[in-house]
């Protein structure tokens, strides 16, 4: 529960950014940075190798970890202030009904344009039933690190200082400064803890870092980890090309052994646990485009070490790999996933980096740098924002153009109207396009406005420092300083969408075996006496299975959505805009708002996740599953989540024949792969006796988790998607 | 080109044969072994099921006929996941040699397009059948259920003559042969069988040998095809139970794998 203090701290940061209303943005940053940091880092604990706790002070600042922008927690507030009594709620009201106009996510949604506001009429996604909702964040945000440890704090300062383009704006270059030498007092005050727990080591490379640029592995792991957390990043890019040297130069020397390098890096790994969020901290090793590739493989080796010591499911730790890269890296990880860890994450980078030359418009020297953050979202560490700001369900809209226009769970009209019925498929698919088009576009312009108004408040001074081209052009991140200002749109329900549309054609418009309104009435009623329709509605061919014509649907579906949003970037402004298919619980939660649909879907029940098959409609065999997932192009979206479910006895006894189940999906075409490797008895066990099962990890969509841990309904989807053996 | 009618089509098969496999069910069995857990694929022709989908009961029938061409074309999906394992497809079932015409025409073009085949039989068949395969190069998965005629005939149906005098025109042919045994524990898994498996091992080069412990998995699949449940005195052996099994034919000098 928060204390006095941190009330107190509250009201501070408020008056400090009300009587910053004369002055820059960069200065009132660098003003209200001084008094959000110092309290968001918080004390080592014993046995911490590293320096970097963090607690999110109620009020602040941020990209995204503790709020978007500036912030206020309100809730936490008003709570805080009850405990607190005296004046503190009168207090807390007037701070709270302060930040309900000033909070960065209040200026943008009072930044829509009226016909915007009428298109997103809600914010509330996870609780209201709709077609599209904005999301308010700055998210993926990923420094160069790698510049950060060939600089040094003091490097990095000189940098910002040489910089003829900042000379011309003095605001923003001092208020950088001012960061800086924040972060400095930061160091300062943990080597002071480090030397009262007993860590002289640690303590002195704190006071080496304000001075000169890591010269150790400790040294440059310390130093990415707390400019990781007080620029607000929750994604790490290539670890192990920034890492590596400094990791095998300490090696080789004997500074350090092999035993002491895991530990520090278990000391990380733990640390990041603890800065949780499971739909990010993404650490990526090996790939194509890394310096020093001897180096950094060793980095990686060791990484997938300290995952398989730490376990849980954070860091988000993922392995691109290409033909002809050091065999070692795809063994262990193949090791780490067969024991069920769920990580790493596996990325093609012969397929994925022409596909994000081709999605994003990047150089393919840029594209070669590519590390997905996220829950799979594609970025360009240090040289692209890819920030998701808007979830759109597919399957709502569809359930909204057989209704009219209108959402049945509310009467509310979304987009345009619908006629009331369709004469032929193609007039169904045309209308059902329009809307998504519709939704595309106005989550394009939201995201524009989102970056906008996130621009005029922030200069999010320890970004714009390590990301291009910033420094160089003397701007802040969102006010013409980063080089490819992208955006990225969540979409739901394209496989259920697929196989929807496909039943509708062969049962209604091909075979006329009933009429659309029929099909409809039956999804109104949840099926209630249409258990026959029902049947005949699953008998359809489903994606999954390698079925052409089911296939063919669900590529028509992806290509139509992915082309509305990149159709959409233009007008918005933005460098790309761009659709990904991923999963963060999503699934489960918008499909709980969800009529039952033409697929065979009952209403609620969850959506299918990511770029998979609907759950259990894969039933022709693994190849036949791995087949179809591979057919859409990657080169259309900003990242698609391909979850697999495998037997403990393929990835055992099976071994060589799971490698080359993989590897050739992979030579097929295969972008990604996110594997779970589980029996469906643990599974059951656990549903069963929780208890005993605590430990049993699972890859949900985008993310890992405890599998005793989910909802009920993601369980159950979890159980019920294919386990091939 | 014939047609075969099937029950089931695998992708991605890994247990029926080396590498990754494309296995074709067929349906139809001349035998009833007690531990058959296919009990769907006993009659020729497709049968009323009951599918307990999503809590619905369903009845549907199981079988379809496909061509021998339209398998080929359905495998051939697969070439690039053949290639990186070793695999090919597989013709299991029933007792895919009660369709001779189908598997003859599906392996030699399966041959023709650069596809192995493995063939999962119980040799109680035409021996023409059987070496009709073995002319394009099949590798048999060859069941070896029971020792003794009394046995055999009390658990499979059938006696056992045929199936041996098959293996040996197999093996007198060069084919290449998995000796694949069934092993039931206190119904056909005696010390007598184990030395049989090892005699016959022994006496042909070409033959290797897999154990198939007894599960209980296709019990339920009785229910639903309308049949009564075999009722066996045995039990579902774990990892000792078996390495004792395997132990017993190593130092008969033979090295058997659990399939």
């Amino acid at each position: 529960m928060p204390s006095a203090d941190d009330f107190a701290a509250a009201v501070a940061f408020t008056e400090a950014y009300k009587t910053s209303s004369g002055e820059s943005v960069a200065k009132r940053e660098a003003r209200c940075l001084e008094l959000y940091l110092p309290r968001m880092f918080q004390p080592m604990r014993r046995g911490d190798l590293l320096a970097g706790r963090v607690a999110f002070p109620i009020v602040g600042f941020s990209p995204q970890p503790g709020g978007f922008g500036y912030f206020c927690r309100g809730e936490e507030l008003r709570a805080t202030a009850c405990a607190l009594g005296g004046d503190a709620p009168r207090l807390a009201e007037e701070v709270i009904a302060f930040w309900s106009r000033e909070s960065t996510e209040a200026k943008c949604r009072a930044a829509y344009p009226p016909e915007l506001a009428e298109a997103l009429p809600s914010d509330a996604w996870t609780t209201e039933s709709g077609v599209a909702f904005p999301l308010y964040r700055l998210s993926g945000l990923t420094p160069d690190f790698g510049e950060l440890l060939r600089l040094g704090l003091p490097g990095l300062r000189a940098a910002v200082e040489g910089s003829a383009a900042l000379a011309r704006d003095p605001d923003l270059l001092g208020s950088m400064l001012r960061a800086l030498d924040l972060l400095g007092r930061i160091a300062a005050r943990y080597a002071t803890e480090a030397e009262d727990l007993g860590d002289a080591k640690l303590a002195r490379a704190l006071r080496s870092l304000q001075v000169r640029p890591p010269r150790s592995f400790l040294e440059a792991v310390q130093l990415e980890w707390l400019y990781a957390l007080a620029s607000g990043s929750w994604n790490y890019g290539h670890m192990d090309a920034c890492l590596g040297p400094f990791l095998a130069a300490d090696l080789d020397s004997g500074a350090l052994d092999e035993k002491g390098a895991l530990d520090i890096l278990c000391s990380l790994w733990r640390l990041i646990q603890a800065y949780d969020q499971r739909f990010d901290n993404r650490v990526y090793i090996g790939g194509r485009g890394r310096a020093d590739e001897a180096s950094s493989n060793r980095f990686a080796l060791l990484a997938m070490e300290a995952t398989r010591i730490v376990g849980g499911n954070q860091p988000q730790l993922s392995l691109r790999f290409y033909a002809g890269q050091d065999r070692a890296l795809m063994d262990k990880a193949l090791d780490l996933l067969a024991e069920g860890r769920t990580f790493p994450i596996l990325y093609n980078d012969d397929v994925y980096i022409p596909a994000v030359e081709r999605a994003l418009g990047v150089s393919s020297a840029e594209a070669a740098d590519y590390a997905p953050f996220g829950c799979g979202e594609c970025v360009i560490p240090s040289r692209s924002v890819s920030t998701p700001s808007g979830v759109i369900n597919l399957l709502k809209a569809l359930e909204v153009s057989l209704h009219g226009g209108r959402d049945p769970a509310t009467g509310r009209a979304w987009g345009p109207a619908a006629p009331a019925s369709f004469s032929s498929f193609e007039e169904l698919w045309a209308d059902y396009a329009g809307r998504v088009r519709y939704f595309a576009r106005s989550l394009a312009l939201q995201e524009r406005i989102e970056y906008d108004v996130a621009g005029a408040e922030g200069s999010f001074l320890f970004q714009s420092m390590l990301h291009a081209d910033c420094v160089a052009r003397g701007k802040s991140l969102l006010s013409g300083g980063i080089r490819h200002l992208g955006g990225t749109l969540e979409s739901y329900g394209d496989t259920n969408v697929a196989d929807s549309l496909l039943a509708l054609k062969k049962l209604v418009f091909e075979e006329g075996r009933f009429s659309l309104e029929e099909v409809v009435r039956a999804c109104d009623a949840d099926f209630a006496g249409s258990e026959e329709l029902r049947r005949d509605l699953l008998a359809v061919a489903k994606y999954g299975n390698d079925d052409d014509e089911a296939d063919a649907m669900r590529v028509r579906v992806h290509e139509q959505v992915c082309r509305s949003a990149s159709g959409a970037a233009a007008e918005a402004r933005l460098d790309y805009y761009l659709i990904v298919v991923i999963n963060n619980s999503a699934n489960a939660i918008l499909g709980r708002r969800t009529g039952a649909s033409p697929d065979g879907r009952r209403a609620g029940g969850v959506l299918a996740n990511g770029n998979n098959p609907a759950p259990g409609m894969d039933r022709s065999g693994v190849t036949a599953f791995l087949r179809s997932i591979g057919k859409l192009d990657p080169a259309l979206s900003a990242g698609t989540v391909q979850n697999m479910k495998f037997s403990k006895r393929l990835c055992t006894e099976h071994r060589p024949k799971f490698e080359a189940l993989l590897a050739s999906y992979f030579a097929e075409g295969g972008s990604q792969a996110m594997v779970t490797v589980v029996s469906r008895g643990d599974l059951e066990a656990a549903l069963r006796k929780p208890e005993d099962w605590g430990q049993l990890m699972v890859r949900v969509g985008g993310f890992s988790a405890r599998y005793v841990e989910l909802p009920r309904e993601t369980q159950i989807e979890i159980l019920n998607r294919t386990l091939y053996e | 080109m014939s047609e075969g009618i099937l029950f089931d089509v695998g992708r991605g098969s890994v247990s029926d044969g080396p590498g990754l496999r494309t296995t074709f069910f067929l349906k139809g069995c001349p035998l009833r072994c007690r531990w058959c857990h296919n009990p769907e694929s006993w009659s020729s022709s497709p049968c009323l099921e009951t599918d307990y989908h999503d809590e619905t009961e369903r009845r549907r029938y199981r079988g379809f006929s496909m061509s021998a061409g339209d398998a080929l074309t359905l495998a051939l999906r697969d070439r690039a996941f053949y290639e990186r394992s070793g695999g090919g497809i597989t013709l299991s079932g029933g007792e895919p040699t009660a369709q001779p015409e189908f598997c003859a025409e599906l392996v030699a073009a399966a041959e023709t397009a650069g596809l192995g085949s493995c063939v999962e039989t119980s040799g109680h068949c035409d021996p023409a059948v059987l070496l009709e395969l073995a002319r394009h190069r099949c590798l048999f998965l060859y069941d070896l259920k029971a020792t003794g005629a009394r046995l055999h005939e009390e658990l499979t149906g059938a006696r056992p003559e045929l199936i041996l005098d098959n293996l040996d025109r197999l093996c007198a042919a060069g084919a290449s042969i998995v000796l694949r045994c069934p092993l039931v524990p206190r119904v056909n898994d005696s010390a007598e069988h184990l030395e049989h498996i090892a005699r016959l091992a022994r006496s042909y080069p070409r033959i290797s040998v897999e154990l198939l412990p007894y599960h209980d998995l296709g019990l339920s699949k009785y229910e639903k095809a309308g049949l009564e449940r075999p009722r066996l005195d045995t039990f579902v052996p774990d990892a000792a139970y078996t390495a004792i099994w395997l132990e017993r034919l190593k130092s008969a000098g033979v090295a058997a794998t659990i399939g």
